[in-house]
């Protein structure tokens, strides 16, 4: 057998789905949303013209303008300040619940599908039971006995979200789990972290990173709606969902600034995070081989 | 139990069963039952079957993926231990090892068959980073492969040569036993008698002992000495290849051979055993 | 008027810096009541070539080449026609039965629904012959398997439910892929068994997909050997096996080892089978031939007709005592 005739094939390269390239321009622009967003919050202190928490009533609700680019609310502070530092803890807020929930998601669901039978079943009644809470109910719940504030709320919210990320993920490990290479290591006698680590993890970090970006979405819709609600961000501090709840009595008032503002920004973050999990998805389905 | 006998493998009166379906409806399928073999050292030994045979859950319990529900497995004279601790799995491991049948899933798609081969190295020799690549090399070149291979990622080769890597890292252990089990079922024809010879190269180079799991005839007359055919998790026949696949005994080992396509064979409705079986 | 006749069919999935080829130039025709057996090994483009007829090529192919059915060119078919020719003309085995029949409907559903649909008959013609095609198919206790839900069926019983609805619309053409592939030994005999006495009953004609060229040789009439989207030779099974005259097919022959004999070796084919798109401006199996030659590497071979068979070879004519009456133990040069 001459080395020659085994020789590698040539590297193919990855083909992307074509609807997938048709789309491109779309994740392109989803990515380059969230990166501003992130420019935003990330540099609020030094591009904010105002201070987000201070006004005056004598500069209440001025129409957009070279002072107020977008107007002040009813407190008179400036709404441009307000939407950038708004965007730290909005975003910074729904991070911390995906990171948090990602990462218990992932724990649950390798421990689950590596030991299996009734360590499986226990985690898969754990799951269930927070299933059969309604996510803002359980986040309430959790703010009612640990007090209100951001804090509070996103790891409540990472609590909710745990299940979501641990269903999905389990099936996918469990497919990866029953696959020879995984037996083959497992035949070696290397320990369970080594094989989960080294070979399942890698393999379904695709899944956990689609599922960060879409939940990363729906973590700043609940945010938005605790802080909404009263029970996340307070006030003076600058957040979306704040902004949008204290905004409704300037509505009524004939001022929809303040409201309009924070909802845009919230839908467009969110629906910037779905299309990029959807796209991470989707390369993942039409790539490799 | 002897270790003078001469059998790297002493299976003895093994029995599985798995619990299938919900609450309600629960069905019990004996995989093995009351399974009986030896396979002496260096010799090939082919297990035959179809589906639900049980040949491939004999093949788990005897690496260890599985746990028998009763029965002895001695391997290489040591008794193996039914619930084994890590130090034992990977002393086992030093004995015994297994091909699998489906390329694709036989190696991480996201490490290069080098690094496949490579963990079994560290998992069983101490070894320095330079010795290590060249006995990935010494490997890579014993199934046929070039030193460049082990740079590519599994979707960069062929079925083939996926399942060369698996070889290759199966031998990294220097096992005394290979459990291939239809490891050149999902091969192309002129691929699986590439493999085929390459295993017959081996196991003469190394003097292993192969017990080999197919469902194909042929491939047992080309690969084995010894046979077994299983059916329903018991061993309805067993003795030398030639005299088995020449001169079966067993109505099943006929059906299965008058089964099998060849030259002038035409497919043939049978006397009702698979309708009978089917509507059971 | 064949069947079937593909005149040059060539498939192409878009790929970066253009097409990559799947078939290369397919050609063949199929008689009335003839079977042909597609044969390959993986990547050769034989299912490819199915899915042509069917117009169930992957999202996106370009195909270029015409495929008549009946008279009828299938790729310029419109909707409704490519429906009416679908159900009436053409009935479909693939390799996994459970992805044919639905999950939630027990077979009397499935097989009255489809006997229902083609003659827009009424319901209890159609259970009548629907129990009548079960019993051809040779399911023993036909109520039982009428009540059934597919999985409680096995593998074999399924496929004989397929193939008991393929032959109900006594369609003129089988396209079968596979049909036995997914099935074990024993059951495949048998529906192989079943598979042929239904075709020659009821007169129909087949394209038979498999990777098998013993089981195809068994069933089929005539034998087309594909390798890397092409077909290298046709031929009737007794002249493949005793005078092969293309070298890939006496190799392939070889390559497979026997039930009666054991050979110290195997002889086999160097390196690994080509996709369709690897193949430069040369023979295809020219890198893999032993008897390749300087002219086989200088531009495509041509699939050359005579006496009833067809070859893409240079050097058949040369080569045809040497690839004659192979038998496994005979080794290759």
């Amino acid at each position: 057998m001459s080395a020659e005739t085994l020789a590698l094939p040539t590297r193919r390269r990855r083909r992307g789905g074509d609807l997938a390239n048709r789309l491109r321009p779309l994740g392109v622009i989803a990515v380059a949303v969230v990166m501003l967003l992130a420019l935003a919050a990330l540099l609020a202190p030094l591009i904010a013209p105002y201070d987000p928490t201070i006004g005056s009533v004598v500069q209440r609700y001025r129409a957009p303008g070279p002072e107020h680019l977008l107007g002040t609310d009813q407190s008179g502070r400036d709404l441009l300040s307000r939407l950038l530092y708004g965007a730290r803890t909005s975003l910074m807020g729904a991070a911390v619940v995906v990171l948090l929930a990602g990462a218990g998601g992932t724990v649950l669901a390798l421990v689950a599908t590596w030991f299996g039978g009734r360590v499986d079943a226990f985690v898969g009644r754990v799951l269930d039971l927070l299933f059969a809470f309604p996510n803002l109910l359980l986040a309430i719940l959790v703010v009612a006995v640990f007090g209100t504030g951001l804090a509070q709320a996103t790891v409540a919210l990472a609590v909710a979200y745990v299940p979501y990320t641990a269903r999905v993920l389990r099936s996918v490990a469990l497919r990866e789990r029953r696959l020879a290479y995984v037996q083959a290591a497992e035949l070696q006698g290397l320990s369970g972290v080594v094989v989960t680590t080294r070979h399942l993890l890698p393999n379904i970090a695709p899944q956990i990173l689609t599922g960060a970006a879409i939940n990363f979405g729906y973590a700043m819709i609940d945010l938005a709606a605790l802080s909404y609600l009263g029970l996340g961000v307070q006030a003076p501090t600058a957040d979306w969902g704040l902004m949008v709840s204290q905004g409704q009595d300037s509505l009524l008032q004939g001022h929809p600034q303040q409201s309009l503002l924070a909802g845009t920004c919230i839908v467009v973050a969110v629906a910037a995070f779905s299309v990029i999990g959807e796209r991470l998805g989707g390369r993942r389905a039409g790539g490799r081989a | 139990m002897s270790d003078t006998t001469g059998n790297v493998i002493e299976i003895s009166a093994l029995c599985k069963e798995f619990t299938t379906g919900q609450r309600g409806r629960r069905r019990t399928v004996r995989a093995l039952d009351d399974v009986s073999l030896s396979v002496a050292d260096g010799s090939c030994l082919a297990v035959v079957g179809e589906s639900g045979s049980g040949k491939t859950t004999l093949a788990r319990v005897l690496v260890g993926l599985e746990r028998a529900d009763a029965g002895h497995v001695v391997l290489a004279g040591r008794p193996v231990a039914q619930r084994p601790r890590r130090a034992e799995r990977r002393a086992r491991a030093r004995d015994i090892q297994m091909v699998f049948q489906d390329p694709n899933g036989s190696l991480n798609r996201r490490r290069t068959a080098g690094s496949a081969i490579g963990e079994v190295l560290a998992a069983h020799h101490r070894l320095s980073g330079a010795e290590a690549r060249r006995r990935v090399d010494d490997l890579l070149d014993q199934v046929g492969l070039s030193p460049a291979h082990a740079r590519a990622l599994p979707g960069e080769l062929s079925g083939g040569q996926k399942q060369r890597i698996a070889i290759a890292r199966a031998l990294a252990a220097e096992p005394r036993v290979l459990v291939l089990d239809e490891a050149v079922a999902a091969l192309d024809v002129s691929v699986q008698a590439q493999v085929l010879n390459l295993l017959a190269e081996i196991r003469q180079a190394r003097r292993l002992t192969y017990l080999f799991i197919t469902h194909d005839l042929s491939v047992v007359r080309q690969v084995s000495e010894e046979v077994v055919v299983m059916r329903q998790g018991r061993i309805v026949e067993r003795g030398s290849t030639a005299q088995v696949l020449d001169d079966p005994g067993h109505p099943y080992t006929r059906l299965l051979r008058d089964s099998a396509p060849r030259p002038g064979w035409r497919p043939r409705r049978a006397t009702g055993t698979d309708t009978a079986e089917a509507q059971a | 008027m064949n069947v079937l006749e593909l005149d040059d069919v060539r498939l192409g999935v878009p790929d970066r810096g253009g097409d990559r080829a799947i078939l290369r130039g397919v050609s063949l025709s199929v008689a009335p009541g003839e079977a042909i057996g597609l044969v390959g090994e993986s990547g050769s483009g034989k299912s490819m070539t199915l899915r042509t007829v069917l117009r169930t090529e992957p999202w996106g192919a370009r195909v270029t080449g015409r495929v008549m059915l009946e008279g009828e060119d299938v790729r310029r078919l419109g909707a409704a026609d490519l429906r009416r020719v679908r159900a009436d003309a053409l009935a479909m085995i693939s390799q996994d039965p459970r992805a044919a029949l639905n999950p939630l409907l027990r077979v009397s559903g499935f097989l009255v629904e489809g006997l229902c649909d083609a003659r827009g008959g009424s319901r209890q013609p159609a259970v009548r012959r629907a129990r009548d095609l079960l019993s051809q198919v040779g399911i023993a206790d036909v109520d039982r398997c009428m009540d059934s839900y597919p999985h409680e069926l096995s593998g074999g019983m399924l496929q004989r439910v397929v193939i008991a609805a393929a032959v109900a619309s006594s369609p003129r053409l089988l396209l079968a892929d596979e049909p036995t592939t997914a099935l074990d030994v024993s059951t495949q005999s048998e529906v192989m068994a079943i598979l042929d006495d239904q075709r020659r009953e009821h007169g129909m004609a087949m394209v038979f997909v498999t990777h098998d060229l013993e089981l195809a040789s068994a069933v089929c009439d005539r034998i087309a050997v594909l390798y890397a989207g092409e077909i290298v030779e046709i031929a009737t099974p007794e002249q493949l096996h005793s005078s092969p005259r293309h070298p890939y097919t006496r190799l392939l022959l070889d390559s497979r080892p026997s039930l009666t004999t054991k050979a110290p070796m195997l002889p086999v084919i160097p390196g690994r089978p080509i996709a369709a798109y690897e193949v430069e401006d040369r023979c295809a199996f020219s890198g893999r031939c032993p008897w390749a030659a300087p002219q086989c590497v200088d531009g495509e071979v041509p699939l050359l007709h005579a006496a009833g068979r067809a070859v893409r070879c240079h050097r058949s004519d040369e080569l045809a005592g040497e690839l004659a009456h192979p038998t496994a133990t005979e080794a290759t040069p």
